[in-house]
């Protein structure tokens, strides 16, 4: 019982609030009921029926998701049925069928706007972002990673959640105390570190201890929250500001690998 | 230089090693997008199957990536010595289509082509954050400079000595690193900005090859069918999971490249399986299963079940109990995936 709600779940996440898989077994209905070339009735209409069947089969998504991938991963399943291939194939038959070119013309139109009407246009919705540059990373995360990084040793550092899922993207001298585990829902490892980098007020004397402790001689916060301490009394200097970020490096570090730092401290 | 590299890379590349394969296809696959799309795969699979046996070994990768491209300039020298005729024939038939194409069905090219150019360059400048690329594209960063293949903590940044083999066994990271290699482009910038973009062209190749077996009677419909797929892709955007919204927020992924480059060949190979056009379409077929498993290593267990699928309509269908020998090679190929799989 647990195995097909599971199916069903994960068939209704798949789907989304959109008739686009409505529209795409309609697409597979009329196929099977007009297609005539048997290889192509063979190769795509049973196939794609045959995955779709599979997919729902409870002895087999029970033995998947136990035994071979996570139940997390069984809805690429259905990425064998080639949702937007059936569609357009039984769009195009449809259009072909008119007799005249008006009518091929409003019926093509016609399944532009169904297609319009039930999905959700990826350029327009909100998905895609304006890139700051090529890596198309944050520009504060590459700015941040330029400060800390040195050729001939690895810097760990303890950043700020935002940033550790794309700065070893950029730069893979810098290493990290706490990474995307802790970030991922599901996921959590209980890092203490993530905890301390997203409570409301940074506690200094917790995060230059475990900077230290990981090894690390560097930390970068955002400069809008509070912070209970100074890491200067700790033997950390601000040796920039990034946009939000500050970014602070232990006063031995400096001496020992940023020396172009040497007269900040104080 | 180094765009011109990557230029020639994700061009010239793909078609050369595309010869070899299709002389083994009928002759409908000597077309310049048929060797384009063939060579891409059998790319895929090359690279599957020399990188994989390094990355148990836990070789370096400088090593892998050496005798990657000697066995790949090998591959195109033989490629373009063997396969010189169907140069000649795609020219002709290039020659051909442009002569005995109409003016409307030019004129639906022509918009299919600016559709996509655009798309492409709009991917190019324009960015969409995702949480996975701390591992895929960190992945292929980490190999460069580690010169270690899966022996990194790559959220973390530690060393590790345990490779985890699911992951391994589908190198798309290593892959990006390698072009990186050659071309000298940071896999990061190779990965955002330009195999995305460029895996949008090719994924519209491959519908386009589909197109042009499911119209085979109305060849002027294919650019429709192009269009029409790109138009359900593009409003295809409506959950996180459909191989929509992975084809254009995580183009360079390996687990995108499965359902949107490689489906549309695997479901082609099937139906030239069941035209009995020969040997070419089992070759076909067992390239685009060993591009699946490259791809991500879900791909093992579904793929399997699809061939698996395919194979019992095959014999329902034909009756010809030769076919038995394809399906076993290609059982055979999943068996072997399969076993390294479950033993990871």
């Amino acid at each position: 019982m647990d195995t097909i709600q599971s199916i069903v779940q994960i068939y209704q996440n798949y789907s989304g609030s959109s008739c686009l898989i409505a529209l795409a077994l309609v697409a597979l209905l009329y196929l099977w009921l007009t297609e005539e070339d048997k290889s192509v009735r063979c190769g795509l209409i049973y196939m794609s029926v045959s995955m779709l069947f599979i997919f729902f089969l409870p002895v087999y998504a029970y033995v998947v998701m136990h035994f071979l991938l996570e139940e997390a991963l069984y809805y690429r399943m259905l990425w064998y049925v080639p949702m937007s291939g059936l569609i357009a194939y039984a769009a195009v038959r449809v259009i072909i069928r008119a007799k005249t070119v008006v009518r091929r013309v409003v019926t093509g139109i016609a399944f532009l706007l169904i297609l319009a009407g039930t999905g959700s246009c990826v350029f327009t919705d909100g998905t895609y972002t304006r890139a700051q540059n090529a890596y198309h990373l944050p520009r504060e995360v590459i700015e941040v990673a330029d400060i800390l990084h040195r050729e001939d040793t690895k810097a760990y550092a303890v950043l700020p959640p935002e940033f550790v899922q794309f700065i070893r993207q950029y730069d893979t001298q810098i290493c990290l105390v706490y990474g995307r585990a802790s970030l991922v829902e599901g996921w959590n490892d209980g890092n203490e570190v993530y905890d301390l980098m997203i409570a409301p007020v940074y506690d200094i004397d917790q995060i230059q201890y475990h900077t230290r402790k990981n090894s690390g001689g560097c930390f970068v916060l955002d400069n809008r929250r509070a912070m209970s301490g100074d890491p200067h009394d700790y033997g950390f200097t601000l040796v920039a500001v990034v946009g939000n970020y500050n970014v602070y490096i232990m006063n031995d570090f400096i001496e020992a690998y940023y020396p172009e730092y040497l007269e900040l401290i104080q | 230089m180094s765009y011109l590299i990557i230029t020639l890379l994700i061009t010239i590349v793909p078609l050369l090693c595309g010869l070899l394969p299709v002389t083994l296809m009928d002759g409908k696959q000597h077309t310049i997008l048929g060797t384009y799309m063939t060579g891409w795969f059998t790319l895929f699979a090359l690279f599957e199957v020399i990188s994989v046996p390094f990355v148990l070994q836990k070789g370096s990768f400088t090593t892998m990536s050496r005798v990657f491209t000697i066995v790949l300039a090998v591959f195109l020298v033989l490629s373009v010595v063997l396969g010189r005729r169907v140069v000649i024939h795609a020219i002709r038939g290039v020659r051909d289509a442009w002569k005995n194409t109409g003016r409307w069905v030019k004129i639906g090219w022509s918009v299919v082509l600016l559709l996509l150019v655009a798309q492409m360059v709009f991917l190019m400048f324009h960015q969409y954050l995702d949480g996975d690329d701390a591992y895929y594209v960190t992945m292929a960063n980490d190999t460069l400079h580690s010169d270690t293949m899966y022996r990194t903590l790559v959220y973390l940044g530690f060393p590790t000595d345990v490779v985890e083999v699911r992951h391994a066994l589908a190198p798309v990271p290593l892959f990006m690193a390698w072009l990186s290699v050659l071309s000298g482009i940071h896999p990061t910038i190779l990965a955002h900005s330009i195999m995305g973009p460029a895996f949008i062209g090719v994924m519209y190749g491959g519908y386009t090859m589909l197109g042009r077996r499911l119209f085979r009677q109305n060849p002027g419909w294919v650019w429709v069918f192009t269009l029409a797929v790109m138009a359900s892709y593009v409003f295809g955007h409506v959950s996180l999971y459909t191989a929509e919204t992975f084809a254009y927020t995580r183009t360079w992924q390996g687990k995108s490249m499965l359902p949107n480059l490689v489906l549309p060949a695997l479901f082609l190979a099937v139906i030239d399986l069941y035209d009995q056009v020969g040997i070419g379409a089992w070759v076909r077929l067992w390239i685009v299963m060993i591009a699946s498993f490259f791809t991500t290593s879900v791909a093992v267990i579904f793929t399997a079940v699809f061939v698996g699928v395919a194979g019992i309509i095959l014999l329902i269908r034909t009756r010809n109990w030769k076919n038995l020998f394809g399906l076993g090679i290609s059982m055979m190929l999943c068996a072997t995936v399969g076993i390294l799989y479950l033993w990871g």
